[in-house]
C-alpha cells in the first residue's frame, strides 16, 4: 500500500464520525459529573475556553481569555511575580476605603460647624459595614516541562477578592474587586 | 433556553469517541456504555476539581477497565453469554447514502486484530498522537506507528475483499 493510498484511505476513514451515544447515557453522566465536580467551570488544554458560571465576574473571564498567559506559560519569573504580589489586592482595597473615609471626613469638616460633629460621627465605618468576600472564579491545571523533559503540573486557582463597604446612613457603597492567582505545584505526573 | 453546562459540551464532543473505543472492547452495548460511564467518572475523580479530564486519560481508563472486565469474564465464562445481545448499534453517524459504507468499515474493523484496531481507532477517531497512544498502551511509539500502518493496510484489504 503506497503512502498516497494510505493517506487517501485515512482521509476516507476520518470522514466517518463516531456515533453519538444514547441521550440517556449523556444525561446520566452529566448529572453524575455535576453532582461530584460542579458545573465544569474550565476546560482542559487545547479545548475551547468557556464562560464562568457567575455573570457578576464575566469581566474576569474575559480578562482571563485575553491574558491567559498563565495557563500555558508556567515560567519561573511569572509564577514568582504572582506569588510575590498577591498581597496587592487586599492592601489596595484597604487604601481605597481609607481614602474614601478621609475625603468624606474632610467634606464634613469644611461644612457648617454645628453639623460637623454629628455627620462625622455618622460616617465612621462600623465593622459590620465592611464585607470581605473571596470567590473562586476558575481552577485549571498548567503543565510545564523541566529541561530534561519531565512534566510538572501546577494547579492554578483564580480568585476574586471583593471588599464592600456600606454606609446605609450616608447612602454610600464602595466596592473593590481584585483578581488573585494562586499556583501550587502538585507534582510530577504522566498520562 | 438554559445554557448547557460545560460538562454537557465536553460530553457532546468526547463521549462519541469514548463510546466507539469502548464498543470495541466490550461484549455488548450495555457493557460499552457502563465502561464509558465508569471510566469518565474515575478519570474526572483523579483529576479532581471542576476540570474535565484529558481525553487520553479517559481512553487509558477505558483500556485498563476493559482488561479487568475481560479477566473477570474469563472466570465466569459462558455463564451469561447466552443472554447477551451481540448486535451493537452502528459505530458511525452517517447519512443514508454512506450507511452501507460505514457498515462495511465497521465489519472490517471487527475482523481486524485488536492490537491494530485499538491503534487505528485512537489515532483516527480519538485524535491521539502516537506518543499519547504509546504512553496509554505502554508500548514504544515506533511500535504504535507500525501497528497503525499495518492496521490501515489490513483494514483496506478487508474492505476490498468485501467489495470484490
Amino acid at each position: 500500500m503506497s503512502d498516497l493510498e494510505l493517506e487517501k484511505f485515512e482521509a476516507e476513514l476520518r470522514n466517518l464520525k463516531p456515533a453519538r451515544p444514547a441521550e440517556e447515557l449523556v444525561v446520566r453522566l452529566e448529572a453524575e459529573l455535576q453532582a461530584r465536580h460542579g458545573s465544569g467551570l474550565t476546560v482542559p488544554e487545547r479545548a475551547a475556553p468557556v464562560e464562568p458560571r457567575r455573570g457578576k465576574f464575566a469581566w474576569m473571564a474575559r480578562g482571563r481569555l485575553l491574558g491567559g498567559w498563565f495557563r500555558f506559560q508556567a515560567e519561573g519569573t511569572r509564577l514568582l511575580s504572582a506569588r510575590i504580589f498577591w498581597w496587592l489586592a487586599p492592601v489596595g482595597c484597604a487604601l481605597i476605603i481609607g481614602a474614601v473615609l478621609m475625603l468624606r471626613n474632610e467634606g464634613v469638616h469644611s461644612g457648617q460647624p454645628g453639623q460637623a460633629t454629628e455627620l462625622s460621627a455618622r460616617s465612621t465605618a462600623a465593622g459590620d459595614n465592611v464585607e470581605i468576600d473571596r470567590q473562586l472564579v476558575a481552577a485549571f491545571d498548567a503543565v510545564a516541562r523541566l529541561p530534561d523533559g519531565e512534566p510538572v503540573r501546577f494547579r492554578c486557582h483564580e480568585w476574586v477578592e471583593a471588599v464592600v463597604w456600606r454606609d446605609p446612613a450616608g447612602g454610600v457603597e464602595v466596592e473593590s474587586q481584585a483578581p488573585h492567582l494562586e499556583i501550587v505545584p502538585v507534582g510530577l505526573e504522566t498520562f | 433556553m438554559a445554557r448547557q453546562s460545560e460538562w454537557r459540551r465536553w460530553l457532546d464532543d468526547q463521549a462519541p469517541k469514548f463510546l466507539l473505543f469502548a464498543r470495541q472492547k466490550a461484549r455488548c452495548e450495555a457493557d460499552a456504555q457502563d465502561l464509558v460511564q465508569e471510566a469518565v467518572l474515575e478519570a474526572a475523580g483523579r483529576v479532581g476539581s471542576e476540570l474535565p479530564p484529558p481525553p487520553a486519560l479517559v481512553f487509558a481508563t477505558i483500556h485498563r477497565r476493559a482488561i479487568d472486565w475481560a479477566r473477570r469474564e474469563e472466570r465466569r465464562a459462558g455463564r451469561e453469554t447466552a443472554a447477551l445481545e451481540p448486535a451493537m448499534d452502528l459505530w458511525f453517524d452517517t447519512d443514508v447514502e454512506r450507511r452501507e459504507h460505514a457498515q462495511l468499515i465497521q465489519n472490517a474493523m471487527r475482523r481486524l486484530p485488536e492490537i491494530y484496531r485499538e491503534v487505528v481507532t485512537l489515532r483516527i477517531w480519538a485524535g491521539l498522537t502516537f506518543v499519547e497512544i504509546a504512553e496509554m498502551l505502554g508500548i514504544p511509539a515506533n511500535t504504535v506507528a507500525s501497528r497503525y500502518r499495518y492496521g490501515l493496510a489490513e483494514l483496506r484489504k478487508l474492505t476490498k475483499e468485501v467489495l470484490a
